[in-house]
Parts: structure tokens; sequence; C-alpha cells
């Protein structure tokens, strides 16, 4: 394929990203570039060029020693929900843009802690960038088949990057403050995750089956090669060392990198995405890894003996076969992982270099009298400036030192470099202790070994073998080999140097923060660290300080930053969150903290502390006095906890009680109903004996016959009332709980009978017919006699009284179960309407509907029924499931069950 | 941790060894289970505890 097609396609593709960056950009909230499934493809910005091209060459040429860098993730991953939650919560509170910003405020917020990071990331990753602009030109001469040219003018890769570097610098600088999300870059990122993984598994699908006859074909051939089976098992012990180390290096790479940093804790929206990205980012890994051994295997058979570089089989096996198509779209995957990776790696490293190194040592003092808008341009172009330099910086370490090395030697000692920041970094997750000395002394001595182990040796040229310094170490010490560092010599020279300089680094580390006291600020930093879960709502509350300050010389340094607009925004809210009155002139601590906050992300966490350190007096604390406020800050948040807590338990209580006042008026009111029915119903016989004995008192010329019938009446009258006041009597001590049950065991056949027998008088007075077919049955159940016979007593009277006037039948029935026996009691009369079915069982509820006329009874008795069956447990209703009439049933448990009980 | 167990030493030289098995050499079937087995676990336990 010619370079200029070639060129062509790859502008039209930088295009189509282009686009759709801008247009993700714009729609920054909607749901499409705003969900765990970006988020978590974003991640896979970790697998670039390497994976998608050096790892083949390492199957290829070394065996298994590839999966190491998978597996490390793959180990830590499941300790994200509380890791990672962490530090994600730690840098939205105290909007923490990079890395550098992270570890230098976790120790005091220290100016040249941040630096020192920053260094330190600058070495590790340049050449890391370089890396991918090496595979991105080594693969285009693959394509278009041309040699690499040696003048940088007619070498068209120079090109490439240039117009690389020009894209991120101009995408990457939307936004002055650099903890702002950039949608528009996760979103392209994500979108060649896809890519990449897709032309990946194409090409990994077109080896196996079209060119070979799937993966047993590729074993069976390959085994046959030389070194098949040392190269496909681990090694023994030496070799499973080397592998544990390779693991916990990329353990911490997946923390560590800022470009992991920044699309994992920068570009996070929200908590909750991390829940998908724990499950798919391991999937997308191991996608990714699955067609590895067939295509490195696969181009081993193929390009036996031929020398080609094994790194570039993916291209080359397609292009073996003619395939054009293929070829291309292998090289866009590659082109893709490629430029993720150094536009999210330039971005986040031209924040910290802007942020961490340039403006707190250079030109804070000149932002400090500018106007907004020339302070904005001035930090957007040195981060412009800064991204163009990286990649350009990178491109000259490709030309000068590293054309000969293969992909994945140089990604390791960008591992090992960055992995040196480990002991600071979890430290400041775990460890309140660490200081600030402890942590600057473990970087550089960590960092220096890596130099010596593995910068220096790179540097010369491994492959230089008359190196007397690599051979027989310096001056002919050999005890200071650089790849055999103390004769250490059974670990290969990455592990080698990551095993020395960790160790070395965590020594330091740990040795120096126990020995020196570091100061408040520090101690301040950590306890926010450390216990970011009781902070997270109010962490301003956490910070210490005192002195004097005045909220005007603060508002006008934001302004300069941030706008008046802006400034006054926020201090607004401010106010609103701890309810400040807003003419308050002096500031606090929390204003303080929340003032370096806002800056932070314009400036960095430093050249913040510096520019508000410069319009307040701040008093020195003593160490004891930070720890002293610590804890009662502590303990107000606990108090804090305790009153919420409280008060939450108060509101429920007060909610109880209202709902017991709602019962107790609702109640209330009944009783007054009931007082008033019963004052009625006892009116209406007083009235009626008092009539007929006022008439028989006032008269004394009444007939006998007529004086007889009042006399009589007034029997009849005191009888109902004296009825009705035992009934009043009895249903109020049920209701109350006095009444005692006496339960025996009894025949309810019987029961029945006998109560029949009391009744027929009524019964033979009205010519009703009696239908009750158990008689003599023995049903055994377990009640109080006397009160069931009450209740069956009601029962048939009503049904008496209700009965139909000519032809009435009363059909009594006996129904057995396991748990109960039911009493069915049926008339045939007019009948309950359905709406009143539950109704009749409340008191007097009779005599409301029929107080016109004069009531038949009393109105209580079923609701004594009731009250009897319910203190026996059982249950009663009334149903119409007959024609014509009314039926009532009771039930009572059966012998059995009751006897169990 | 146990992660770090299963895919380190001891228990990854157990599986040492490059004989065929649907194609793959054996330390690569290991390698891989391990890693689906886990992505599995943790869907799960996202699934049931965190929701």
């Amino acid at each position: 394929m010619s370079s200029v097609a070639l060129l062509f396609i790859l502008v039209l593709y930088m295009l189509i990203l282009f686009y759709i960056a801008y247009w993700a950009e714009k729609r920054g909230h909607s749901r499409w570039t705003n969900n765990p499934y970006i988020y978590s493809l974003s991640l896979a910005v970790y697998c670039t060029a390497w994976t998608y091209y050096g790892s083949i060459g390492v199957a290829a040429n070394s065996g298994l020693n590839y999966l190491p860098i998978y597996l490390g993730p793959i180990i830590i991953i499941p300790t994200w929900m509380i890791i990672l939650k962490k530090i994600i919560r730690i840098s939205r509170v105290n909007k923490i843009s990079s890395i550098a910003d992270f570890i230098s405020l976790r120790y005091g917020n220290d100016r040249f802690l941040g630096a020192l990071v920053t260094i330190v990331c600058i070495f590790g990753i340049v050449p890391y960038i370089a890396l991918q602009l090496k595979s991105i030109s080594d693969t285009f001469h693959i394509v278009t088949k041309t040699e690499s040219s040696s003048n940088l003018f007619f070498d068209t890769s120079t090109y490439a990057c240039i117009a690389l570097a020009l894209f991120a610098s101009y995408y990457g600088t939307r936004y002055v403050d650099a903890s702002e999300k950039r949608r528009g870059i996760v979103t392209a990122v994500a979108l060649e995750s896809v890519l990449k993984l897709v032309f990946f598994l194409i090409i990994g699908i077109y080896v196996t089956y079209f060119v070979f006859d799937g993966f047993d074909d590729i074993y069976t051939k390959a085994s046959g090669l030389e070194n098949f089976a040392e190269k496909n098992s681990i090694g023994g012990l030496t070799g499973a060392i080397n592998w544990f180390f390779l693991c916990i290096l990329s353990m911490f790479a997946i923390f560590l990198l800022p470009r992991q940093f920044h699309t994992a804790i920068v570009e996070n929206n929200k908590e909750t995405h991390l829940k998908t990205a724990m499950w798919l980012f391991p999937l997308y890994l191991l996608l990714f890894n699955i067609f590895v051994f067939p295509i490195a295997w696969g181009g081993n058979i193929l390009f036996e003996g031929k020398g080609l570089n094994s790194d570039t089989y993916s291209l080359l096996i397609p292009q073996f076969f003619n395939n054009n198509t293929l070829t291309v779209l292998v090289f866009l995957g590659g082109f893709s992982a490629a430029i993720s990776m150094i536009i999210v790696s330039s971005i986040a490293l031209a924040t910290m270099l802007s942020n961490n190194l340039l403006i707190p040592y250079g030109f804070v003092g000149r932002l400090r009298n500018k106007s907004q808008l020339k302070n904005n341009k001035r930090i957007l172009r040195s981060r412009k400036i800064g991204i163009f330099l990286l990649i350009i910086l990178a491109y000259a370490i490709y030309r000068i030192f590293i054309l000969d090395y293969s992909l994945v030697s140089i990604g390791l000692v960008s591992f090992v470099i960055i992995a040196q920041l480990a002991p600071a970094f979890f430290g400041a997750l775990f460890w309140r202790r660490g200081s600030n000395k402890g942590a600057i002394t473990g970087i550089i001595i960590g960092f220096a070994i890596c130099c010596y182990t593995l910068l220096a040796p790179y540097g010369l040229g491994i492959t230089n073998s008359t190196s007397m310094f690599l051979k027989e170490g310096p001056w002919g010490i050999e005890l200071l080999k650089p790849f055999q560092l103390f004769g250490l010599d059974y670990l290969d020279p990455i592990p080698h140097a990551l095993f020395w300089s960790l160790f070395f680094n965590v020594i330091g580390f740990a040795s120096v923060s126990v020995s020196f006291k570091g100061n408040y600020r520090e101690r301040n930093y950590a306890e926010m660290f450390v216990d970011i879960d009781k902070y997270i709502t109010n962490h301003e509350d956490a910070f210490v300080w005192k002195g004097t300050a005045y909220v005007s010389d603060i508002e006008k340094v934001l302004q300069r930053f941030l706008g008046e607009e802006r400034t006054k925004r926020a201090l607004s809210i401010f106010n609103l969150k701890y309810n400040i009155d807003k003419n308050v002139a002096t500031a606090d601590a929390r204003f303080i903290k929340f003032a370096e906050n806002l800056l932070t992300g314009h400036i960095g966490t430093a050249s913040a502390k510096i520019l508000i350190s410069s319009v307040v007096k701040e008093d020195e604390i003593s160490l004891p006095e930070v720890l002293r406020i610590l804890e009662e800050s502590k303990e107000n948040i606990i108090i804090n906890k305790k009153l919420t807590d409280t008060s939450n338990e108060l509101q429920k209580i007060s909610e109880q009680l209202k709902v017991a006042n709602e019962e107790l008026v609702k109640k209330d009111i009944q009783k007054d109903e009931f007082l008033d029915t019963v004052t009625h119903e006892l009116r209406t016989p007083i009235t009626a004996i008092r009539a007929a004995s006022e008439i028989l008192h006032d008269d004394e010329d009444v007939p006998f016959e007529v004086r007889r019938q009042f006399l009589q009446n007034i029997i009849s009258e005191s009888d109902r009332l004296n009825r009705l006041i035992d009934k009043i009597l009895d249903l109020e001590k049920f209701e109350t709980g006095k009444q005692k049950i006496y339960l025996s065991r009894n025949n309810i056949a019987l029961t029945i009978e006998k109560t029949l027998d009391s009744l027929k008088q009524l019964i033979n007075n009205k010519k009703i017919q009696v239908e009750f077919n158990d008689v003599g049955k023995e049903i055994k159940a377990f009640y109080d006699e006397e009160r069931i016979v009450q209740v069956i007593h009601n029962l048939v009277s009503n049904a008496i009284k209700f009965a139909a006037e000519t032809d009435g039948l009363i059909r009594i029935q006996i129904t057995e179960n396991e748990s109960n026996v039911a009493v069915t009691i049926h008339n045939n009369g007019k009948g309950i309407k359905k709406e009143d079915f539950e109704a009749i069982f409340d008191k007097f509820y009779q005599s409301r509907n029929q107080n016109v006329k004069k009531p038949i009874g009393s109105g209580l008795g079923l609701a004594i029924c009731k009250q009897i069956i319910e203190h026996h447990k059982g249950a009663i209703w009334a149903e119409n499931n007959v024609k014509e009439g009314a039926t009532f049933v009771f039930t009572l448990p059966n012998y059995n069950t009751t006897e169990n009980n | 941790m146990l992660l770090l167990l299963a895919l380190n030493m001891p228990l990854l030289l157990l599986f040492d060894s490059s004989e065929p098995f649907l194609g793959f050499p054996i330390v690569y079937i290991y390698v891989f289970s391990i890693w689906l087995f886990s992505i599995g676990i943790t869907y799960l336990i996202i699934k049931r505890y965190y929701e």
C-alpha cells in the first residue's frame, strides 16, 4: 500500500475521532457520554500498542511472560470497591487532578514532593510515549513496505507525530480547571478501545480459523518448533519468582500510571460506575489476551527462521496472504491503541507539569496581579506547549535511543519507574504516620536505584556487549553489576530492578517516617485521607488552620482565576452550606480550605496554597495542638452523628405519637357515640315506664283492664331495661378484658340441642320449622359452654325474629375440619345487605338504622357474640350464599388442636 | 488475596506444563479459567451486595 493512501486513511480516521470528541464534548451530560460502559472502556487505555503488538512479540519469543502484566490488575481489581472508591472520594473533595497532586497534598501539600513526583512520572512516561510512536512508525513502514528514513524530514512518521501532538494539545486543554471532566476525550478513548479490541479479535479469528485450522492445528504444528515446551511454561521456581514480581509491578501500574489515574479517578463521574468497571474491564482484558497465543505461534510457524520482528506478526500474517484490507484494519487498531495512550498520558503529564512544576516554581508570583483572562490564557498556553513538547520529546527519544528495543522491554522500564510512587501512594491511604520526608527519601532512593539498574544500562545500550559497566560492574566491582546487584543473579533485569528499588524505597520511606516527626499540616491531611469516609460530606471541617484572614482578600485572589461571577456563586454556595452570614469579614479554616480547593484545579495544590497563604496570616500550630483539634473535630463529628440519630429517633417517636393521638381521638368520638346511643336506648324503656306510671298515678279512674295493661308494660319495659344493662355490662367486661372464659371439653351438638330446647316456646309461637340433623352426634370442641349457649341463643333468636312470617325455616349445620368446627345458622327471612356484613357486629348498629320504629332487640347481641367468639380464638361472620335469607357462621378451634395448644 | 495465591507460586507451578488441552497449553487454560472465574465472582458479589 502506498504511503499517501495510508496517510489519507489515517487523516480520515483522525477526523472522525476529532468529530466524535467534539460531539461528545457538546453533549457532556447526555446518557451517551456519561455511562458506566464509557467509563469502563476508557480504562482500557491500559492496553496500548504494547498490548496490541508487544504481547505477541513476547508470546512468540519468550512465551508466557506477557500475561503477568494483565494478571496484576486482575488480582487487585476485586478490591477496587474499597481502595479505588477511597481514592476517588479523596480526589473529588480535594479537586485533585493528577497523581502528583494526590501524593503532594497528602504529605502536607508540599511543593517539592509534587515536583518530584512529576519528574519521576516524566522519566517513566515519556519513553513510554516514545514506544507508542515507535510502534506507529514501525507498523506504518510495514504496511507501506517502505524503509524508515534516517532523515527526519523525509520520514512520514515525523509528520504523523506532529499532527498527533497538535491534536492532543488542542483537545486536552479545553478547560483551565484540570479537575474538570473531559467528556470528549474520554468518549473518543472509549471508542478507540472498542475498535482496537474488535480489530484484534478479527485478526485473531482470521489467523486461527482461516490461515490455520483452529487452535488444535496451531498447537500441533507449533509443538514441533524449537523450544516450544520451554517457552510455554513458567520455567520452574526462578520463572515463578520473576512472574510474581511482574504481577506486583502491574498491580501498581493500574493505580499509578498517570493515564490510569486520570481515566479511573479524575474522569470518574459517579462512584457507581465502578461497579460495572469491576467486571467489564477484566473481561475486556481477557478477550484481548485469548488470541495472543495463536497469533504468536501462528506467526512463528509461518515465519520460522526468517528473522522478522515478532512484534508485528499481526500485520505480517495478513500481508503474507495479500489481504490488504485486514492489514490496514489491524494497523488502525494499533494506531488507536497508541494514540489513546499518547493523548491521555500527555494530558495527564502536561497538567502535572504545569500545576506541580512550572506554576509553583515558575510564574505563580506573576499570576498574582494579572486579570482572570490573562491568567487563564497563560495557564492554558503552558499546558498546550507542555503537551506538544512532551510528544516531541518522546519522538526525539524514540529516534535517538530506542530504535532497537522491543516494545515490551521499554514499557516495563516505565512501569518500574512509576512503581517508585507506590509506597508513598498506598502509605497515603492507609498509614497515618507516613511523612513528607519519608516519602521524598523513599522516592529519591528508589528512583536512583532504577536509574542505576535500568535507565543507565538501557541508555548505554544493553546490546552493546563490550560495555564493561554491564559485564563486570563499575570499576570492576562485581557486587555492583547493574543487572545482578549485590549478587542477586537469578532475576531478570526488570524484576531485579523492581525488587531492589522497592526494597530500599520502602525501607527509606518507613524508617524516615518513623524517626522524624512530620509537621502539623501533614498530620492534618493524613487524617483527612485515611478517614475520608468520615469527612466526605463536610470535609472543610477537617482542615486545621489558625490565624487571621479576611474574606475580601481571598475573594480578590479567587476572582483572578475564576472570574467575578463564578467567585460570587462559589461564595454563596459556601455560605449556604455552612450557614454563615455573608457579611462576616474574617475567614475561618473552612473558608481557607474551600478557597484552596477552588484554585487547586486551576493551578495545582501547591500553588493554591502559596497564593492563599500570601494574603492571609497563619499562626504556627504545634503538632500536639493539631492532634487535639483533630480529635475534637472527630468527636464533634461523632456527636453530630449521634445528634442526628437522636433527632431521627425523636421524629420517629413523635410520628408514632401522632398516630396514637389520632387513634385516641377516633376512640373518643366512638365513645361519645356509644354514650349517645346507650342513653337513647335507656331512655326509651324509661320513657315508656314513666308515661305508664304517670297515667296510673294521675288518673284514678283508669279502667282495670287498661291499668293491668299498663302495669304489664311497666314490667316488660323494666325487664328490657335490665337486659340492656346486663348486656352493656357484659360487653364492657369483654372489651376491657375483665371477662374470663372457662374452657372445657364440650359437645357442640349437645349445646345446640340444649339451647334449642330453651327456645322451644318462641319457635312454636311463630310456627317455625327448625332443621337440625346432627342431634346426638358427638362433635367435640373446647369452649365455655355458658358463653357459647349465649351466642347460639342470640343467633337463633335473631333467626326466629327475622325468619319468614309464614313457613319460617331455620337450618342449623355443624361442619368439622382439621383446624376448626363451624356452626352455620340459616333462616329464610329477608336477608342482610352485603354492605352491612361488617357493620352488623357493631354496637347498636340495628337501632341506628331503625330508630324510627320501635327496635326489636337491644342491638348489642351480635357485638357480644363477636367478642365471645373472638375470645375463643374463633371467627364469626355473615354470608348470603343461599338465595333467600341470612346465614351466620361461627367457628371454634377444633378439639384436637386446642388440646395440643 | 486468593487471586494472588491462585495466579502465583506455588499453585501456578502445579499447572506448569505445555501439554495441550483444547488446543492450548494447560497453563494458559488454567490462567484463563481463573481469570474468567474471578470476573464471575466479582460480578455476582457486586450484584448481590452493592445494589
